[in-house]
């Protein structure tokens, strides 16, 4: 926006510093040179002077990029050539040239925070006067209607309101990567629509989630594009299931995630939101929508959005990244192909044995009791649990491998028909000792509230059946 | 005051094209059983070509890898190329 030649001040009256050197511009406004004084705040102060503009909107503030008022800027040929921020005689008189200028004050006094830059304002400003990077489709809505409504008629929604995707939302979202906001971070099944940052950011705006979310929102939508998490299957099968995001690392107690008391539960927003965002991408970009192509019989209360962190907070447990392959400190999400929370309750197994054994039996009904290498498996570990392997020195490896060797049935047990039960393995597997899960079938993660000898099972979809069809992902979290 | 929003959607028109017509006869024509990767399609499928078979028509059949994925480009490919008539379901 181009400004005159001359002088530029902002100033706003609650500011003391701007109220003491109102001697100084009443004489600079008296001295003739080209003066332009802009008010933010009320036009009681200095507003009878022919120089001063009401800039309660802040359009001037923000064009002149001020941070701090008073700020005093020379423009020459509609460039800037120089500027004072705060008062300071000796400045103010080699600004302004003129000699005495403000001599009965105290040389020195700091400005204040302009209100353009106040908290959420850059944001809104920036929405309406400047330039925005957004290329998305907008739809005005009237101030007669109901946003919330519009967004439910428009089919943006997963069935709980979503907040409204306004300008300075979404700029607020994009603040929250330094990727740039037309970069295509890939193609969303079932449609295979190219999916960019901006509108990552859209949906994560109505998903509820802060710009301190976004990188763990990018990385889940990466590791969910990778063609072995079977996204495509995923969100079109029958199953249960949808994607379950995993956080490990630093990153999860700075956005203040919940590994800890109903850790699988209601009650976080950065568990219940970043979830949400991915299935929300999924449906709004990628087409993924319930009835149509999502035939799932009954799906799940987890479809809405599955996320939680892992507690890493006792030092004696190896994290899941780590297993996975990560450095020690690493910000990974791990994207689990998954269905909702089975409980689990063991009261009374003291010794890792006991606890194994009835952890084996309580996976085995994972999906149905007589399938075998079919789904994998889930074992969200709670701290009382966890006690019980610790105090006798079991590690996350030696508990996964007890557990699956645990798991291991005779045949005869689990083929069709054994027991009464049609469901079952292939009849021909009768003479083999058949374990539950494949190789790495079984993960476990911790979590969970200090109080309760429960944990919790997650399966997979089915998709899993076939040795090598799928698998959970995990990827970096780039900040 | 009105508000504006952005478009959380991928913004793509779907383009409207013409079905093709079903063939009047299928005699002389090849009916590509298309095997999704569900479990036991396979036998039903089974089923369906001994039907078709003894009606006199020529049956082909291709299947995914498994159902969790798209079908693989080639296995598209030879369908387009071999059969005129594909008869793909969900199975559950």
């Amino acid at each position: 926006m181009p400004f005159s030649d001359g002088l530029h001040l902002v100033v706003k009256k609650d500011c003391p510093t701007c109220t003491l050197i109102e001697p100084v511009i009443r004489d600079m406004a008296a001295i003739g040179e080209s003066l332009y004084v802009y008010i933010q705040d009320d036009l009681s102060f200095l507003g009878d002077l022919p120089v001063t503009s009401d800039d309660r909107s802040l359009e001037q503030s923000f064009h002149l990029d001020i941070e701090t008022v008073p700020t005093i800027i020379r423009m020459e040929d509609g460039i800037e050539i120089e500027r004072v921020v705060g008062w300071s005689q000796e400045d103010w008189q080699t600004f302004t040239g003129i000699e005495d200028i403000g001599k009965t004050l105290p040389p020195f006094q700091p400005g204040c925070g302009a209100l353009n830059v106040s908290p959420g304002a850059e944001e809104v400003l920036q929405a309406k006067f400047g330039q925005v990077p957004m290329k998305s489709r907008t739809i005005e809505v009237s101030g007669y209607d109901d946003e919330i409504e519009q967004m439910f008629d428009r089919g943006w929604s997963d069935g709980l309101p979503v907040v409204p995707p306004t300008p300075e939302r979404v700029l607020r979202m994009l603040a929250g990567t330094k990727r740039d906001p037309q970069e295509i971070v890939g193609r969303i099944p079932p449609n295979l629509t190219e999916c960019t940052i901006e509108k990552v950011a859209i949906n994560a705006v109505m998903a509820g989630c802060k710009p301190e979310y976004m990188p763990v929102v990018l990385a889940s939508i990466d590791a969910a594009l990778d063609p072995l998490f079977t996204l495509h299957g995923l969100l079109c099968t029958t199953c249960f299931s949808g994607p379950i995001i995993i956080v490990n690392g630093p990153i999860a107690k700075k956005i203040g995630m919940n590994w800890g008391i109903n850790a699988l539960g209601q009650g976080n927003r950065a568990n219940s939101t970043i979830g949400r965002a991915l299935q929300l991408i999924v449906r709004n970009v990628g087409g993924g929508i319930p009835g149509e192509i999502d035939r799932a019989t009954l799906g799940n209360p987890g479809k809405i959005g599955f996320c939680f962190a892992e507690d890493e907070t006792d030092p004696t447990w190896q994290p899941l990244s780590e297993d996975r392959g990560f450095e020690k400190g690493s910000n990974t999400v791990t994207l689990f192909p998954g269905d909702g929370v089975h409980g689990f309750a063991d009261n009374r197994s003291r010794t890792p044995e006991e606890l194994t054994n009835s952890f084996a039996m309580g996976l085995q009904g994972c999906i149905h009791p007589k399938l075998a290498e079919w789904v994998f498996a889930v074992l969200v570990l709670s701290p009382e649990h966890y006690a019980t392997y610790k105090d006798a020195g079991w590690t996350r490896k030696k508990i996964t491998d007890e557990i699956v060797k645990a798991g291991i049935k005779p045949g005869k047990d689990l083929i069709r028909g054994a027991h009464g039960v049609g469901e079952g393995i292939d009849p021909s597997r009768a003479d083999e000792m058949v374990p539950k899960f494949y190789e790495d079938g079984l993960m476990i993660v911790r979590a969970g509230g200090p109080a309760g000898l429960f944990s919790g099972f997650l399966t997979s979809w089915t998709g899993a059946q076939k040795k090598g069809a799928c698998a959970p992902i995990t990827r970096e979290i780039k900040i | 005051m009105n508000q504006i929003l952005y478009d959380p959607t991928g913004e793509t028109a779907p383009t409207k094209r013409v079905r093709q017509m079903p063939p009047a006869s299928l005699d002389g024509k090849t009916v590509m059983l298309f095997d999704i990767g569900k479990s036991r399609a396979d036998e039903f499928l089974d089923h369906i070509e001994v039907l078709l078979t003894d009606k006199g028509l020529t049956v082909a059949r291709a299947a995914k890898p498994t159902n969790a994925r798209t079908a693989p480009k080639e296995v598209m490919d030879r369908m387009v190329k071999e059969a005129d008539v594909v008869v793909e379901a969900l199975s559950d």
